[in-house]
């Protein structure tokens, strides 16, 4: 009951929060001339993306375009609440709606971030265990220096350099770039593409991820084909955030090492799994939850050079793109959508946070 | 009454002993810092770059262009690669021609330079900000706290990239521009936090019995006390946002000058040309960037131990 109660006022604490997000993505496209606010909604078909062209003046009225700054926001907030969040140019040849984009975009991003935080956590907590409980020893050392060069290391540079490694180390690999593998097709494979008015977009269906989806309709050389193409952003990601994992388990066990109910534990005779298991590792393991919150904030930015690198078609490819295209739609789109992503990510984090450790609910 | 202030306000500049007292405390510090291996490692390295960097700007000629040689016929390797010749130097060459010992020394000042900078005055503001939000409390205290989370709400590469959009500017200085205007509210937050507990100490009380006014409490008594996780912070973030600046030049914000010699715009010239056959063009520049990375944590990481014991682990 006390959990609901908190999930209710963490929900209220984020509608600020995300309303003053919506006030900084306003404020940037509109705030800089009615010219940078049309260019969000104008679509190429229109013509060019000027507040005075005829063609653009339903856009105007509906928009109110021409009307004091505080006015625009209401209309704005009005466009972005029922789903009309402007027209991005540079994602695809010949556009289409954020909204749309983002369907198509996201569930790239979310893929490369949910395999990199499962592979972090899975090797993270083992690891740090070990360097906790071998502290001041060889595996503590080792851990240590590569958690900081996990968390040192500029994410662009990490994939270049694994790009390398790959090509020089495994033989036939060479670098493909990109989400589509090479063994893909309209024609053979018509569940992985989304047909745009005659461009077709991977999208595969059902669940957007390819790599289960081609499982599921059997198609066993895009599996390994798509398998393969996630290799080396995953290791990138997962490398660049596994340094604060392993940080954070180790320092957590350490400080429950040393405290007086693990002596107990261990006085009165119980075996060393159940008191590293049961006794330390479950404390420490309460920090490392919200840490989830921070991973994410910082694969989020991480993601978008990743992307980059690789040319995996996600948000951040299409953040990348859209600045470098002058595209106001999809920048201001993409935006709203990490900020949105983000926040809910911690108000999980802060809730699985408060499940695990009864104190916090208050 | 106008000249005992202006007595007092002499004596209190004449007089040394708080001064060396200060000095006494940071000698103090930097002896435990040099206890520890790696801290002391991170501060050599770090100075080793600062030396770098004050090399740069004053006996090095032409220090903010790298030098394009367009006759060369393409990048050597350095003479210790394999196969490497003597006319690749140290560190090889890249595209069109740029020798990359002399461009990646010029690239560290500047990262350097403009990081620094960045982080000081974040701090600095943040500070500020921080303190009297944190003394004061009531509604700026809480406009603080929910501008900040509003921030921290979108991640910071995605931010500066729409300012920069907003701006119509993908050049050098706009990232600098961006980096100052939105580096300050971790820092404000963290002083916050401390002068919250700050405040409610006794010598803050009889300050105040003395008579000393609000902004005197904040900024002698209150402030300096809040400083030693700042200290952690900016060493930490140093790393951070040169970082950040070679992400951002990396992904085209250098728009205006492609000879700017910046660690990002060097591993970008690499990348664009097929660093695939030319390994160093993009080694170089990141192992400069990422033993420099790795000094400021390090160094971050034996600050907070020596600041903060309690941290200790």
């Amino acid at each position: 009951m006390r959990l609901i109660l908190y999930i209710v006022r963490r929900l209220l604490i984020l509608i600020p929060t995300l309303l003053g997000v919506t006030i900084i993505t306003f404020t940037l496209s509109h705030a800089f001339g009615p010219n940078l606010a049309i260019a969000v909604y104008c679509t190429p078909k229109l013509g060019a993306c000027d507040i005075n062209n005829p063609f653009l003046q339903p856009i105007v009225q509906q928009f109110h375009l021409r009307d004091p700054i505080p006015v625009q926001y209401v209309f704005y907030m009005q466009g972005l609440l029922t789903g009309d969040w402007g027209f991005t140019t540079s994602a695809i040849k010949g556009g289409m709606p954020v909204t749309q984009a983002i369907s198509i975009f996201f569930p790239q991003t979310v893929e490369l971030a949910i395999t990199a935080t499962v592979f972090a956590t899975l090797v993270g907590i083992p690891t740090g265990t070990v360097s906790a409980l071998r502290k001041d020893k060889l595996p503590d050392h080792a851990t240590r220096i590569f958690a900081l060069i996990g968390y040192s290391i500029p994410f662009f540079w990490l994939a270049l350099l694994l790009q390398i490694l790959a090509i020089s180390l495994v033989p036939g690999w060479e670098i493909t770039g990109g989400y589509s593998p090479s063994s893909i097709s309209p024609s053979t494979e018509p569940w992985a593409f989304v047909n745009l008015g005659g461009t077709y977009q991977l999208f595969s269906q059902p669940t957007h991820f390819l790599v289960l989806d081609a499982a599921l309709h059997g198609s066993w050389a895009v599996f390994l084909d798509a398998l393969k193409h996630l290799v080396l952003p995953t290791a990138t990601l997962t490398i660049g955030i596994l340094g604060v994992v392993l940080r954070m388990v180790r320092s957590g066990m350490v400080d429950s090492m040393n405290q007086d109910y693990v002596r107990t534990a261990w006085a009165k005779g119980l075996p060393d799994w159940v008191v590293t298991r049961t006794h330390i590792r479950r404390n420490a393991l309460l920090p490392a939850a919200t840490v989830i919150g921070l991973l994410f904030a910082g694969l989020l930015g991480g993601v978008v050079l990743v992307e980059d690198v690789f040319a995996w078609p996600g948000i951040g490819y299409w953040a990348t793109q859209a600045v470098l295209q002058f595209d106001a739609g999809g920048v201001m789109g993409t935006t709203l959508i990490f900020a949105i992503f983000l926040v809910l990510i911690n108000l999980a984090a802060d809730v699985i946070y408060a499940y695990l450790d009864p104190r916090i609910s208050l | 009454m106008g000249t005992v202030t202006v007595h007092r306000g002499a004596k209190a500049w004449l007089d040394t002993s708080g001064w060396r007292r200060r000095l006494k405390e940071y000698a103090l510090i930097l002896r435990l810092l040099m206890k520890s291996p790696p801290a002391a490692v991170g501060l050599i390295i770090v100075l080793i770059y600062l030396g770098i960097v004050i090399y740069d700007q004053f006996w090095v000629p032409n220090n903010d262009v790298m030098i394009a040689n367009f006759s060369a016929t393409g990048p050597d390797p350095p003479f210790w690669w394999p196969g490497g010749k003597a006319a690749g130097g140290w560190m090889g060459t890249t595209f069109p021609g740029i020798d990359l010992a002399d461009a990646v020394l010029k690239a560290i000042r500047i990262d350097l330079i403009y990081s620094t900078f960045v982080v000081l005055t974040g701090a600095l503001v943040g500070s500020l900000i921080g303190v009297v939000a944190g003394f004061r409390g009531g509604l700026f205290d809480e406009a603080l706290m929910r501008g900040t989370d509003v921030t921290y709400s979108i991640p910071f590469l995605v931010f500066a990239i729409a300012v920069a959009f907003a701006l119509q500017k993908r050049d050098f200085l706009t990232i600098n521009m961006i980096l100052l205007i939105l580096w300050w509210p971790p820092y404000a937050r963290l002083v916050r936090a401390q002068s919250l507990s700050v405040k409610e100490l006794k010598f803050v009380e009889a300050a105040r019995a003395a008579g000393a006014s609000d902004a005197r409490i904040m900024l002698r008594h209150v402030l300096p006390n809040t400083l030693a996780p700042v200290f952690v912070q900016i060493s930490l973030d140093l790393g951070v946002v040169t970082q950040i600046f070679a992400a951002l030049e990396f992904i085209g914000f250098n728009a205006g000058n492609l000879f700017l010699p910046e660690l990002g715009n060097l591993i970008n010239i690499g990348w664009t040309w097929g660093f695939e056959s030319h390994p160093w063009t993009i080694l170089m520049p990141g192992i400069a960037l990422l033993i420099f990375t790795v000094s400021v944590n390090l160094l971050g990481d034996g600050l907070r131990d020596v600041l903060d014991p309690r941290a200790r682990r």
